[in-house]
């Protein structure tokens, strides 16, 4: 316990929090900018696992915020969740790391949520974060929501019974295009630092116990302008009115809700995934792919440029294929059924 | 001066990407009455904060003296001089 001795100091957790610290299992969905920081911070406090799901891989526009990763990352194209373990056992081996280099669906949620005290949104999209409020309120876990766009970020602990919850303050997912992404208003380092940090503080608060700590809120916060507002959500829960949380319908968790394609934050890219699970021979793509185009291939993943193309295509094991040079979810689809199959 | 003698409205910063809106003082005893003032006097925010059928769009969320409107069509809620509107964006980014 000795690394941890500063924590320890501290009168808000103690030798106790630590020791509920040690035990606390943790599932960071999306390993990117806020990701990196909430990974990192949790693994350097001491957690006992942490399993981080993540889809995406390792790209040089990454590094100027997701602070887990190097150039030496972007030249072997390592998916983020291999990336992220490797720096993280080098950071605290006493922590264990599950990386899981996988989409997170309304099929692979509940196998990731298995076992864990707390869930920390580390996404980039509202379709995911849907899917885990629905995940998290129907087993009864904790989860810890967050934004960041520009300098501008907002977090929002949800413990299932005790607070609102995502559908709470937002009922309907908002429609494609409405909401601005880190690619169209750009984001800064220190927004994503301090929006991940305070997601961290109100996990080592329900990690070490405290769960009464949380309180219903939404913090907003400014870092360009300086500001922090902390508004009240108590009235949400009122009359049961929520589809998740009151009536206990889970449509996003269910499959009923809920797209298989979508634009990435940032990277001009669009995912596509195919509609059924199953393990893709990358080795085979490879070969099949190469007269075509420039291949790449590592065990992780293929990366294809067809000859003439401004598209890259960069496809994984389990069948999905983040879409470079493009946000049009129909042109990606078309590529991906031209180069891959449907 | 804003927040002297009259509800004032803010905007979050996210909003102001797209269309100029600094916090403003304007008369009125509804919610409805302020937020209406704000578009007649900037109609370009009504898109931002309003759908076609005049409904507070999904991704924003109106905060009245920091309590969240559940309403996306009725905004009767009164108001005092002292009150303060939040006009807040869901983020998508991370």
């Amino acid at each position: 316990m000795s690394r941890y001795r500063k924590q320890i100091l501290f009168d808000g957790l103690g030798e106790a929090g630590q020791s509920r610290l040690r035990e606390s299992r943790v599932l960071c969905v999306g390993c990117g900018a806020l990701g990196s920081v909430i990974a990192e911070s949790l693994v350097r406090a001491g957690v006992g696992m942490l399993r981080i799901a993540d889809r995406d891989f390792v790209d040089l526009s990454n590094l100027q915020r997701q602070v887990l990763y190097d150039e030496e990352d972007v030249a072997q194209r390592l998916p983020k969740a291999i990336a992220a373990a490797n720096k993280l056992r080098r950071i605290n081996s006493d922590v264990v790391i599950e990386p899981h280099v996988a989409d997170v669906t309304c099929q692979s949620v509940g196998e990731l949520c298995d076992g864990v005290n707390l869930i920390m949104d580390g996404t980039d999209n509202f379709e995911t974060r849907f899917l885990i409020n629905d995940a998290a309120i129907e087993a009864g876990i904790p989860w810890i929501h967050a934004g960041c766009v520009g300098a501008h970020g907002q977090v929002m602990a949800i413990v299932p019974g005790q607070t609102p919850c995502l559908r709470c303050l937002m009922p309907e997912m908002p429609g494609p295009g409405t909401s601005e992404t880190c690619d169209t208003a750009g984001v800064i380092g220190p927004a994503v630092q301090i929006v991940a940090s305070l997601q961290v503080v109100a996990a080592l608060k329900i990690l070490s116990g405290q769960t009464e700590l949380i309180r219903p809120e939404l913090t907003v916060i400014d870092v360009w302008d300086g500001t922090l507002r902390q508004l009240k959500l108590s009235g949400l829960q009122e009359a049961g009115g929520c589809q998740c949380c009151g009536r206990r319908e889970f449509p996003f968790l269910h499959g009923d809700e809920g797209s298989r394609s979508v634009v990435l934050c940032g990277r001009n890219s669009v995912q596509v995934a195919p509609s059924t699970s199953g393990k893709l021979s990358l080795f085979d793509l490879a070969n099949r792919l190469d007269p075509s185009g420039e291949v790449q291939a590592n065990p992780f993943l293929v990366r294809f440029r067809p000859d003439e193309s401004e598209h890259e295509l960069t496809i994984f094991a389990d069948g999905r294929a983040i879409i470079t040079g493009t946000e049009d979810l129909a042109e990606a689809k078309s590529l991906y059924a031209r180069y891959i199959g449907a | 001066m804003i927040g002297a003698t009259l509800p004032t409205v803010h905007f979050t910063s996210h909003l102001k990407l797209h269309v100029d809106c600094p916090s403003v003082d304007v008369s009125g005893e509804s919610l409805s009455e302020v937020l209406n003032s704000v578009f007649e006097d900037n109609p370009r925010l009504r898109g931002y904060i309003l759908d076609d059928q005049g409904r507070i769009r999904q991704h924003v969320i109106v905060f009245l003296d920091n309590e969240p409107i559940r309403e996306r069509t009725n905004w009767d809620r009164p108001v005092t001089p002292n009150s303060e509107v939040y006009v807040l964006q869901a983020l998508s980014g991370g």
